[in-house]
């Protein structure tokens, strides 16, 4: 039986939607106009490449929001990496539309800590340790994203926000198949790291993403130990008890 | 806890350092644009500068010309039928330049391009400097009138010319191409070109600029002066859009990357950089020296004459696939001696190397056969320096 999703994560899946919706929008700005309000679309070299990027992340968002509003308490696994994704997300574009980002960026980083509020600080920190290599995996993945960014011309911009995407959702993914994931990941990062070689960091990186991504998939993705303990603002309180009884490992 | 678990933990801890460590580079080569030298809005002028054929455009090709650390010291007023170019005095480079002496061949270089350029828009130019006597910041006059359009291989290659401060190979520069410099002086009253391209000559020479540049880190004042201009991080470029910028050092691709990943560094280890570069690199690897000769160093008017005729030197190298570095520290010296009341050793051991009865060194500079293309250093855009 479906349950309905506790009153944290609706109010999260909103906050989410609307920090999507204008960061959609401040990415149409830096690709259209970005060039002509340099005070506020952050003067970027690259605004079209930059404000397509902000679109697509914050699209992704958007699916992010879909998700918290018909989450359930059995996925709380599943709402902390949402919650970090926000976070990334935040982060990330924070770098790409100057102070355009500000409202949205704000809107996606509440969004995340109402996420984390509603699963409990326990649940992140377990869910964190028991997949640190994973966890890693993803940092790698967002440091990839911000030289990406920051890089120049296009076809180098495309090939490291290639790279990083494909990182992050090696790490987030749940890969039952080892040898696909690191050939995968290999695949991906080699293209941003030949091109910017002389960098030294690139490549570090590639190697580095190398290395974890085979320690980190040597075991599918893992979920909290820690039983689900249900946000304090569910519906009644029938539906805590049976949030605990059916989740007596995490599951 | 079994060994497994415990080696498991180191193992996962050395992942987390290594990640960390690499974050913060990370971080370093987004802050820095290691990713992206030479693009974003200081640059721009190197790529629009043909765009306005008016009067207007002839600034866009003055302000990349040649100047003394990429201080820009100029200013300028554009009417439809003349250019008015004036001295940014804010500009001037102190102790480092004690007379002013590379501000105002910095602006002859400047006049040069804009000569150039509105030959090429059809404009035949008419040169007057120092046209009021009552104003030494107003340093030249060019008028126009209607003519054919003339565009020059010296005018193409402007936005190709940088300063090379990297490796030059060891192949010589042949004496005819020498030669052919030394014909740019035509139109130009009193300056004229010396060559040392000769071992021993070179030897001599470069062993002057390597005790010179030690003079100057020496003197606090010089180094200070020098440091200022140096622009470490890209937002110092991308704000002040001028100064000294690791892309333009000529290091190699790594070594400029491990510069930019690294923290700034101080004026000491700046000085240490420069001296060692100057005795490894500069001096160690010239194909040949220049020195634009005259008769008054001090004139302002010779100075200004003394600019174009680099700047058409340096033109004229690019065309040629030649790179090109000034090497000042000589004549930096000179003049901080002369200011200090110090006496004239630089001077003297100038005018007996230059061995020509009534000339003096104005500025000095090293050629080669490039290692690597010189990269594109920042300037201010026309709006900034128009009044």
């Amino acid at each position: 039986m479906t349950r309905v999703p506790p009153k944290l994560l609706i109010l999260a899946g909103r906050l989410a939607a609307i920090g999507g919706s204008l960061g959609i929008v401040t990415g149409i700005a830096q690709a259209t106009i970005g060039s002509r309000i340099p005070e506020w679309s952050g003067n970027k070299d690259q605004p079209v490449a930059l404000g397509l990027l902000t679109i697509a992340l914050s699209a992704t968002t958007l699916a992010a929001a879909q998700a918290l509003r018909r989450s359930t308490a059995s996925r709380d696994s599943v709402m902390v990496r949402v919650s970090v994704w926000l976070a990334v997300v935040a982060a990330v574009c924070s770098t790409t539309v100057g102070r355009l980002w500000v409202i949205p960026g704000l809107l996606l980083i509440t969004a995340a800590g109402t996420t984390l509020a509603a699963c409990g600080w326990d649940q992140f920190r377990s869910e964190v340790t028991s997949n640190w290599l994973r966890s890693l995996l993803g940092i790698l993945g967002a440091f990839e994203l911000l030289m990406a960014v920051s890089a120049a011309p296009t076809a180098t911009i495309a090939a490291g926000l290639v790279a990083g995407a494909a990182l992050i959702a090696a790490a987030v993914l749940a890969g039952p198949d080892r040898g696909l994931i690191v050939s995968g990941l290999v695949a991906v990062t080699l293209p941003f790291a030949f091109v910017t070689w002389w960098a030294i960091i690139p490549p570090l990186l590639s190697i580095i993403a190398f290395a974890i991504g085979i320690a980190a998939t040597r075991v599918p993705a893992t979920r909290s130990a820690v039983p689900n303990v249900a946000p304090p603002d569910l519906h009644s309180p029938g539906h805590t008890q049976r949030s605990r009884r059916s989740a007596p490992n995490g599951r | 806890m079994t060994r497994r678990t415990m080696l498991h933990h180191i193992g996962v801890g050395a992942a987390t350092v290594v990640v960390a460590g690499v974050g913060a580079g990370s971080y370093r080569v987004f802050d820095n644009g290691v990713l992206d030298a030479g693009h974003g809005t200081a640059y721009d002028p190197w790529t629009n500068w043909r765009d306005d054929a008016t009067s207007l455009g002839t600034v866009a090709a003055a302000i990349l010309a040649a100047n003394p650390h990429n201080t820009q010291p100029w200013t300028f007023h554009v009417t439809d039928d003349r250019v008015e170019l004036f001295t940014d005095p804010a500009r001037r480079t102190g102790a480092l330049d004690a007379l002013d002496r590379e501000h105002h061949v910095g602006l002859g270089c400047a006049l040069q391009n804009l000569v150039l350029a509105a030959a090429a828009r059809g404009l035949q130019p008419s040169v007057t400097l120092l046209p009021d006597a009552s104003d030494p910041t107003h340093v030249a006059t060019v008028s126009f009138a209607e003519a054919p359009m003339v565009v020059s291989d010296l005018h193409d290659a402007i936005d190709r010319r940088h300063s090379n401060r990297g490796p030059y190979t060891d192949e010589i520069v042949a004496a005819d191409v020498l030669a052919t410099f030394d014909s740019l002086v035509a139109g130009l009253d009193g300056v004229g070109i010396r060559w040392f391209a000769t071992p021993a000559e070179r030897a001599g020479l470069g062993a002057m600029i390597i005790e010179a540049t030690r003079a100057i880190i020496d003197d606090e004042e010089q180094s200070t002066e020098s440091f200022a201009w140096i622009r470490s991080s890209r937002d110092d470029t991308d704000t002040q859009m001028d100064g000294l910028t690791l892309d333009a050092q000529g290091l190699s691709p790594l070594v400029l990357a491990a510069a930019k990943i690294l923290p700034a560094s101080t004026r000491s280890a700046g000085d240490s950089f420069w001296l060692d570069q100057t005795r490894t690199v500069h001096t160690a690897t010239a194909a040949a020296y220049g020195i634009v000769t005259v008769a008054d160093p001090d004139d302002r008017a010779a100075q200004l004459d003394g600019g174009r005729l680099l700047q058409r030197i340096h033109l004229a190298a690019t065309v040629a696939g030649l790179g090109l570095q000034y090497m000042n520290q000589i004549t930096e010296r000179i003049d901080r001696d002369a200011q200090l009341g110090n006496p004239s050793t630089f001077a003297a051991a100038m005018d007996a190397l230059i061995d020509r009865p009534g000339r003096h060194a104005l500025s000095t500079f090293r050629i080669g056969h490039p290692v690597r293309a010189g990269r594109l250093s920042p300037r201010r855009p026309v709006s900034k320096v128009t009044r």
